[in-house]
């Protein structure tokens, strides 16, 4: 594995305000944020509405310049390629939008908006052009002949799906997705995730996702970067991050995630108090002011990313020192046996209804169900 | 068969422009202003071959003489044929209307857009000019520009244009600025499309609805304007007729009753103005694939 893509020391200040007699104030969306993404990998960077994590995607497309440090795309620094050399490389980086409704022009066909970065770039005839446009459309789904329509046509599912065959449509090798399915229906944001996933696997991508919701995430990530206020407190594997979160916003983080049992109830770390202005962030750690450990040290002396082994890092004084986390309680206790039964058959039932139609569940239903019975009664 | 299945549904979809021209027909009031502002184009450039009666030529035997069967809208003060000189005047008041709005669109289009897409300096400078062209009433600019370059039609309608380019200027800005933030022309630049090429495909089409609502009411405006110049002496000049002119001398004779030498030119003025409003009203809801 190397690195496909590459950010050092990002930074992106942005000046609000300010008159001919009062000084603007500054506001550091992202203040110093370095990581590297491995060919094939899927990427997730998390974290609270206005941490940033929009502007760091936006830096790495050079969507926005930065204020101070580099995005080095597959050995090349963008910041040092200029207009014409940035173009040609917009190819190979796409970008997946938030909102379907509003990142789709309304006054191009859905064949047009697909069919772009084709024309862009020139390729081939418009013949070939065109039926790779509808090829694009059948890989994400949508009906080729629908390719004429407008897309507010479409329904929220599918403009995403358009978005995603106009991202594909210049062959890229990495594709950020900017809260890809986060203004999607929960039954939609499934579809598309899949369809993100399958992706990867087809076209050999590698992805960036950014999102505020952990448990997308989970589903989709090799690691994920938890962000706070412009900076990285945690970077680790999904995995080990779910079930052994190591900052302390993490932990606030996942112990937010609701739990689908019933009858648990969890105790909840919840935060206090709001995000603090990142125009005027806290002195030392900038999570000090809603951390439950905090102490003097974390006023004063701001802590460093830090490894913490197996391919983790925070950015914690204390992160060694923590009370252990409840572990994986995101993820809920065992399931009893019973209850594991019943979802051994449920998912016998998914197989059979899947691969035979529903006729053969009807017909395997009344054993099936004394099985059930019987299950309980023993258990 | 999935084949001839795909095609059957192809057909089903109708072309954009046919739909384009569905809506507008089915849009009573569009069709109305379309109607009208065709018949006075027709009667601008067809109606001069037709009409027998000599717009200029003058007869003392006639002067001021009512409507009646051998001159239907009466006479004028030098014993013109007033329906002549309507019919003539058309061409001189449609002329003024759509050229000094195509001056007025294309000169201040493009400044709006290079300012509200670009900003900056280039957008501070552009504004600031626009808002001190805009401190002028339209009509007073226009006067003003007219009688600098001097008494013509093709002068006057220049005066005009340029009289009317700021207020599509900062319209024009006004829809980029809003519209340049869209995630659609973000997606453009993530795609490497060049700037020129956004300003074409993804803004101006998206701001073209709000420009020709206001481009057919300015039209309007324009036509009055042109009225007004020539009744000051400043646009068409004698002998040749224009509406404003005929109204300018009309007037004069109002009091005595002889209302024919300035009600059919104020009909014509209030005919075309209302056409074109009614067109524009139409092509905004037309040109709107949102709207069904």
């Amino acid at each position: 594995m190397s690195a496909i893509l590459q950010a050092e020391g990002l930074k992106k200040y942005f000046k609000t305000g300010g008159g001919l007699f009062s000084k603007p104030t500054v506001v550091r969306a992202v203040d110093g944020v370095s990581f590297a993404v491995q060919k094939g990998e899927t990427l997730a960077i998390v974290g609270e509405s206005g941490c940033g994590k929009s502007t760091v995607g936006r830096m790495l497309m050079r969507l926005i310049e930065p204020t101070a440090g580099t995005v080095t795309f597959e050995g090349q620094d963008l910041g040092a390629l200029g207009e014409t050399g940035l173009r040609k490389l917009r190819g190979a980086m796409q970008m997946v939008f938030q909102d379907p409704f509003s990142s789709l022009n309304p006054r191009m066909t859905v064949a047009d908006i697909v069919g772009e970065p084709l024309w862009l770039h020139g390729e081939g005839s418009a013949r070939e052009r065109r039926e790779k446009t509808l090829e694009l459309l059948r890989t994400v789904g949508l009906r080729p002949d629908l390719a004429d329509r407008y897309p507010h046509e479409f329904s929220g599912g599918q403009r995403q799906r358009i978005g995603i065959a106009r991202a594909l449509a210049s062959s890229p090798k990495l594709v950020i997705g900017d809260e890809p399915v986060s203004a999607l229906d929960v039954s939609i944001q499934a579809q598309v995730i899949n369809l993100l996933e399958d992706l990867k696997e087809r076209f050999a991508l590698t992805l960036i996702i950014i999102a505020h919701d952990l448990a997308v995430i989970r589903h989709m990530s090799d690691r994920v970067i938890v962000m706070y206020l412009g900076s990285i407190v945690e970077v680790a594997p999904t995995g080990p991050l779910y079930s052994e979160p190591l900052h302390p916003y993490t932990r606030a983080l996942l112990s937010a995630i609701p739990l689908p049992v019933p009858g648990h109830h969890a105790e909840r770390k919840l935060l206090e108090g709001d995000i603090p202005s990142p125009a005027n962030p806290p002195s030392g750690c900038r999570f000090h002011t809603r951390c439950p450990y905090a102490q003097k040290r974390c006023v004063d002396e701001v802590p460093a990313l830090r490894d913490a082994g197996a391919g983790r890092m925070a950015a914690c004084h204390f992160f060694e020192d923590l009370p252990p986390e409840t572990a994986g309680r995101a993820l809920g206790a065992a399931d009893s046996p019973a209850k594991a039964r019943r979802l051994a058959l449920y998912k016998q039932f998914r197989t059979l209804r899947d691969t035979q139609g529903p006729e053969a569940v009807l017909r395997a239903s009344t054993p099936t169900m004394e099985a059930v019975t019987r299950g309980e009664q023993s258990s | 068969m999935t084949l001839a299945l795909d095609t059957a549904e192809q057909a089903a979809v109708p072309a954009p422009r046919s739909r384009v021209w569905g809506k507008l027909l089915r849009n009573r009031s569009a069709v109305v202003g379309g109607v009208l502002v065709v018949a006075f184009a027709l009667i601008a450039f067809v109606g001069p071959f037709v009409i027998p009666d000599d717009p200029v030529k003058t007869s003392w035997s006639l002067v001021r003489k009512a409507p009646s069967w051998s001159h239907w809208f009466g006479t004028d003060d030098l014993g013109r044929d007033v329906l002549a000189r309507v019919i003539y005047g058309a061409r001189a008041s449609l002329l003024a209307g759509v050229v000094s709005v195509t001056i007025a669109v294309s000169i201040g289009g493009p400044l709006g857009l290079i300012a509200g897409y670009f900003g900056g300096w280039i957008d501070a400078v552009i504004s600031r000019c626009t808002e001190a062209m805009l401190a002028c009433p339209f009509l007073i600019l226009a006067i003003a520009l007219g009688s600098v370059l001097g008494a013509s039609l093709t002068n006057a309608m220049i005066a005009i244009g340029i009289a009317a380019a700021p207020i599509f200027t900062r319209l024009t800005r006004a829809q980029a600025l809003a519209v340049k933030t869209e995630d659609y022309v973000e997606g453009a630049r993530a795609i490497g499309l060049p700037d020129r090429w956004i300003i074409i495909k993804y803004i101006v089409p998206n701001i073209f609805a709000p420009i020709l609502v206001q481009a057919t009411l300015i039209m309007a405006q324009a036509i009055i304007a042109e009225a007004s110049l020539s009744f000051l002496g400043l646009g068409q000049q004698p002998p040749a007729p224009s509406w404003g002119s005929m109204l300018n001398t009309g007037k004069n004779f109002l009091q005595q009753g002889q209302w024919w030498m300035s009600m059919f030119p104020g009909v014509g003025i209030f005919l075309t103005v209302l056409g074109f409003n009614l067109l524009g009203d139409g092509l905004r809801d037309a040109l709107d694939p949102r709207e069904t």
